[in-house]
């Protein structure tokens, strides 16, 4: 699997000179797989750097993990979705009352957003993510709602031989004063549980986490004792605070590596990387 | 590991924090967990109850109606909120574990996921000290 960042920042769009190394853009992620098969995690301002697929494509799987603006921003801006010969399912997260048309119709319509989602080119199917597991070309996912404030999923994907889990915005310490607890307990553990690769929210420092209980966010430490419990390869830190720039986020992560010898390998996101899983290389390689 | 679903996760940190006593128990039947004004009310360490299943909570609190008749497992408010998918409300004598009785009113619920996933049942409840009044 070929994971590609190409937006790390949560919450709103951060372009400014002392970001440019972790990145501005908002949530997104691609993953290339080894049969050719396309896979975009979530789609915040980030999605419209991913260039038009070539004519050997002809489908692309984009899962959101939650409907928050930062997380849908960018589809709109999506090139696939102006590609009249390709398909394109978006799985979001199930909701009571609405199913997702109704819901991403909310932004991708006049007054907010001059194309409906109804005129656009490509073949657009929308899915409730199920809770559970479903097969997409290349992939086997696995979905679960998590904590996080409204309908909310993370998503364990099984590829090329390697499990990535992605839980962009996740609060599991919410009220738990025995964080991280038992995993029986702990919500995502089943997502994250063995993964060679962990993408989590990482958007506060412990300080800040507590001023901000309940917005739905971890801290980078509550982030790293996540990737021990879960007993992760390699735990890349996502979803930075907007007012944290390239230099604060160096010292921060750096500061918790030393903490202690951590059973696992820390490597925050930076927008523009890619990392290489499964049978495509060894572990987590830069590329 | 067998991880709770969220519903349950989110329940279980809520009702860790209310003076009310708050029991789940989850889609098999099983309790998983009661809150301390639970264990303070009925006089039992609920984590060693573990998988403790509601067809026998008879057993454990040996209910009754206000009459004193026994009231079956089945027909107490939490089973009847997980078997027939509804809430129930009543006032009844339960027992702690010291057999000392307790008039409570308890309101059951279904927890329904979306998609209409059952994922267990809830039950809140408070001793009282009448035990007339409505139900």
């Amino acid at each position: 699997v070929k994971v590609t960042f190409w937006g790390t920042r949560g919450s709103l769009p951060s372009p400014r000179p002392g970001t440019t190394r972790y990145g501005g853009n908002t949530s997104c992620v691609s993953l290339r797989l080894g049969d050719g098969s396309d896979i975009v995690l979530d789609a915040g301002t980030g999605i419209h750097r991913l260039a038009d697929f070539g004519p050997d494509t002809t489908r692309v799987d984009i899962l959101l993990s939650h409907l928050h603006m930062d997380h849908i921003i960018g589809l709109g801006f999506f090139g696939a979705l102006f590609q009249p010969d390709l398909e394109v399912h978006v799985w979001g997260p199930p909701s009571a009352t609405l199913n997702l048309h109704a819901r991403l119709s909310r932004y991708l319509s006049p007054p907010l957003f001059p194309v409906r989602l109804r005129d656009l080119p490509c073949k657009l199917v929308l899915h409730d993510a199920p809770r559970g597991t479903f097969d997409l070309p290349g992939a086997t996912v696995t979905a679960d709602l998590v904590c996080h404030p409204g309908p909310t999923v993370g998503y364990r994907i099984e590829a090329d031989g390697a499990t990535l889990a992605y839980i962009p915005d996740h609060e599991p310490a919410l009220a738990d004063g025995a964080f991280p607890g038992r995993p029986d307990w702990l919500s995502g553990f089943p997502l994250m549980a063995g993964a060679d690769l962990l993408i989590h929210d990482a958007q506060y420092t412990d300080e800040e986490y507590a001023a901000h209980v309940g917005w739905g966010h971890s801290s980078i430490s509550q982030a790293m004792a996540l990737a021990e419990v879960a007993e992760v390869t390699t735990l890349t830190a996502f979803h930075y605070d907007p007012s944290h720039n390239d230099v604060q986020l160096d010292r921060l992560f750096a500061a918790a590596a030393e903490e202690r010898d951590w059973p696992f390998e820390l490597a925050p996101a930076c927008e523009g990387t890619t990392l290489r899983l499964g049978r495509q290389g060894a572990g987590v390689v830069p590329s | 590991v067998v991880c709770k679903p969220i519903e349950l996760i989110l329940l279980r940190q809520l009702a860790s924090r209310l003076p009310l006593g708050v029991s789940l128990v989850d889609a098999r039947g099983v309790l998983v967990y009661a809150n301390a004004p639970a264990e303070r009310l009925l006089g039992w360490n609920f984590p060693e109850l573990d998988d403790y299943p509601i067809s026998r909570f008879d057993e454990l609190f040996d209910p009754r109606e206000l009459d004193g008749s026994r009231m079956k497992a089945e027909n107490m408010p939490i089973a009847v909120a997980l078997h027939e998918r509804r809430p129930q409300q009543a006032r009844m004598i339960v027992h702690d574990s010291d057999g000392t009785s307790h008039t409570i009113l308890t309101t059951a619920v279904p927890l329904d996921g979306q998609g209409g996933m059952l994922l267990g049942a809830m039950s809140i409840y408070w001793e009282v000290d009448d035990v007339e009044g409505p139900a």
